[in-house]
């Protein structure tokens, strides 16, 4: 019963931020945005996950923008139900939409 | 596997859930396991389902929250608020009684008015601690907040768990001014002077004609906060952070002795923490780089990580806020009360005035990076704690300290300790268990230990500053002063305002503790 997920860009609107790919959430708001302001606190260089990452996975492997692969579906299973240390993240706080557009840039980002 | 509220069938809750998503939007009632997995407590100390929910429903304002209630008492269905739901070593978003429906209120998150002139804030529950930084730099305000020390909380659900943070703003329960509450019936209530209509000082003075009722909906069950008012500090000119080493283990009476006048004097106006060894060789590591031994990592082996660190057995942290030369006579008071009580201890400050740029030390900045501590003790890591309230009194800290370190070595676990003084006078000891989630044997082990010192510290007539959800009975318990009178008072407020009992079941102990006497446990 879910909103439907919305994977078709719409209108692009130019953020600070804007990236080529077309993951967006149904605000507009680009995958990469979203994943600086609602992921970035602990995935960027230094942040919480990246450190226990880098405990586990390979070498440059760590920083999810940097990952070879990383498939959406992967992602978006990961940020529901949490994994490890990451505490999950709920739908009412990062919707659907918002959610596929994350693991979307994360996929396909390079 | 479906989960059902208590007493309820799964006809029934159907119906009732048929009946939410005809109220608030069938995109709003979350049921589907996935969904429901998002609200369960990943840093549980034990089964995590021990606290599942049933279903989740986010209202998008109060208007939504009435028309829950009119169906949740119709039905009898158990709802738990939560405001951003990021109650982290607490319970997170989960509720106390398994079965209860989520009420996720993070959906009503505008922040309402930032007064300049005021120096005051209204918000709604789900704004956080990152929105409300980002919204005062936005403005470009001359008010700074008071978070704790990770940002992902809500400044409601923080302030209404009398969260701590580390500006002179920083005991959060102490800033609230005014709320507005929706009963369990659906009634909307503004406390304080948010009574009179069309008034401009709703914000501006805690106490009306009448009692002060802010304080009866904190680490309460007794209604839902709809809004809330808050006091903001005006940027400083200037701050001192000052960092204190104390070698000698056997000066902890001293320490306490030397900050409490300080403190009450207003010398020191921030909370400032202490911490004990095993607390400061944590940063930057996990345990098992450091430790394979049996049990808690030795005294012996303490000695030399912080050796290795230059670090002694003690060590202070807090931010003085004054302009440069009111920063001057604070320090200069702080380093004579040192060097005449504790000779041995090193003093070391940094400074900022305003329009410098700001720097970690000084905690303005939103961040996540403080739950990097959670995997210290294994993966999938947990963290809570037991954390007692105590006077700063050299006799009684040492007294407290001493029951604890004792009892967490006893147990098999590093006493991880900090000492919070919150207020002038009051010391909140934290004492962190860490364990691997998963761990069956170990999380038994915590909750063994947590009641133990539940045990002792009633013993010597001390009381809880909050509680993980395992321990809301536990923790009311020790309230037994005149055959548990305030307990029973609760319980009597709540039958009262909400006679289904619908609004958190079990919360603090409200009506689960007296259910309980009554079946004679
Ligand atoms: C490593 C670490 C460090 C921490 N440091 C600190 C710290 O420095 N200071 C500190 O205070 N805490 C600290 N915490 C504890 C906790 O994570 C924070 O206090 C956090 O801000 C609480 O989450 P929240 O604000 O999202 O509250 P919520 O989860 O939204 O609310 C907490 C509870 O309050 C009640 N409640 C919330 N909103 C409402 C409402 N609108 N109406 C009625 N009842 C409501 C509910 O019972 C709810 O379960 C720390 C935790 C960890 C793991
Ligand atoms: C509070 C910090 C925090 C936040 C916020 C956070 N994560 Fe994580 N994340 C972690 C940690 C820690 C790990 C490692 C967990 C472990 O292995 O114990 C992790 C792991 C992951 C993994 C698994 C990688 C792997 O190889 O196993 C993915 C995918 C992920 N996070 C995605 C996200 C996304 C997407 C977001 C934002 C929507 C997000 N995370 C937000 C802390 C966080």
């Amino acid at each position: 019963m879910r909103a439907l997920v919305c994977t078709a860009p719409l209108l692009a609107i130019a953020g600070a931020l804007a990236v080529t790919q077309g993951a967006q959430a149904e605000d507009g708001r680009s995958g990469q945005e979203l994943f600086l302001e609602r992921c970035g606190a602990c995935h960027l260089e230094g942040g919480f996950g990246t450190r226990v990452l880098s405990r586990r996975v390979p070498e440059g492997q760590a920083e999810l923008e940097r990952r070879e692969v990383l498939p959406a579906s992967f992602t978006t299973t990961v940020v529901r139900r949490g994994i490890g240390s990451m505490p999950q993240i709920r739908p009412a706080e990062l919707s659907d939409a918002e959610l596929q557009a994350i693991a979307d840039y994360l996929e396909k980002r390079r | 596997m479906s989960v059902l509220p208590p007493g309820l069938t799964q006809e029934t809750f159907d119906q009732a859930l048929a009946e939410f998503r005809a109220a608030i939007g069938p995109q709003w009632v979350f049921t589907s396991d996935a969904d429901r997995a998002s609200y369960l407590d990943p840093f549980d100390i034990g089964d995590q389902d021990d606290h599942a929910s049933s279903a989740a429903l986010a209202p998008s304002g109060v208007e939504d929250c009435r028309k829950i209630l009119e169906i949740a008492n119709r039905y009898r269905v158990p709802l738990w608020p939560i405001s951003m739901g990021k109650n982290l070593a607490y319970g997170t978003a989960a509720p106390e009684m398994r079965g209860s429906v989520i009420l996720d209120l993070k959906r009503m998150n505008r922040i309402l008015e930032i007064d300049e002139e005021m120096g005051t804030a209204v918000v709604e529950p789900g704004v956080s601690f990152f929105d409300f930084k980002a919204e005062l730099d936005r403005r470009q305000s001359g008010l700074w907040m008071s978070g704790p020390s990770h940002s992902w909380g809500s400044v409601i659900g923080n302030a209404l768990e009398h969260g701590v943070g580390y500006t002179p703003y920083g005991q959060h329960a102490e800033t609230i001014c005014g709320m507005e509450v929706m009963l369990a019936d659906g009634s909307l209530v503004r406390t304080g002077l948010g009574a009179v209509e069309g008034t401009r000082e709703w914000q501006a003075y805690r106490w009306p004609f009448g009692p002060g009722l802010d304080g009866m909906f904190t680490q309460s069950n007794f209604g839902i906060v709809t809004k809330m008012g808050l006091c903001l500090m005006p940027e400083p000119e200037g701050m001192a952070g000052v960092s204190i080493r104390i070698p000698d283990r056997g000066d902890f009476r001293a320490l306490i002795d030397t900050l409490r006048p300080l403190r009450m004097t207003d010398v020191i106006n921030a909370p400032y923490t202490i911490a004990n060894g095993w607390r400061q060789i944590t940063g930057g590591r996990v345990r098992s780089e450091v430790w394979d031994g049996p049990g808690a990592i030795s005294r012996e082996r303490m000695e030399e990580l912080l050796a290795e660190r230059g670090q002694g057995w003690w060590s202070v942290i807090f931010n003085l806020f004054d302009s440069p030369a009111g920063l001057d006579l604070r320090l200069e008071k702080i380093r004579q009360a040192f060097s005449q009580n504790i000779p041995g201890a090193t003093i070391e400050v940094r400074r900022w005035e305003q329009g410098q740029p700001k720097e970690s030390w000084m905690r303005q900045d939103v961040s996540l990076a403080p739950l990097g501590v959670v995997d210290w003790g294994g993966n999938p890591g947990g963290h809570s704690d037991f954390g007692p309230i105590v006077a700063p009194l050299g006799d009684r800290a040492e007294e407290v300290y001493a029951i604890i370190e004792r009892r967490f070595l006893e147990y098999g676990k590093d006493p991880w300790i900090g000492m919070f003084g919150i207020s002038s006078r009051a010391l909140i000891f934290v004492a962190d268990m860490f364990y691997t989630r998963t761990d069956a044997e170990e999380t038994e082990r915590c909750r063994r230990l947590f009641r133990q010192l539940c045990a002792d510290m009633t013993g010597i007539g001390i009381g809880l500053y909050r509680t993980h959800l395992r321990f809301m009975d536990d923790a009311v318990a020790m309230h037994g002063w005149g055959d548990h009178a305030l307990p029973k008072l609760n319980n009597r407020i709540k039958a009262a305002l909400d006679p289904n009992g619908i609004l958190a079941p079990g919360k603090q102990g409200i009506g689960s503790w007296n259910d309980k006497e009554e079946e004679g446990q």
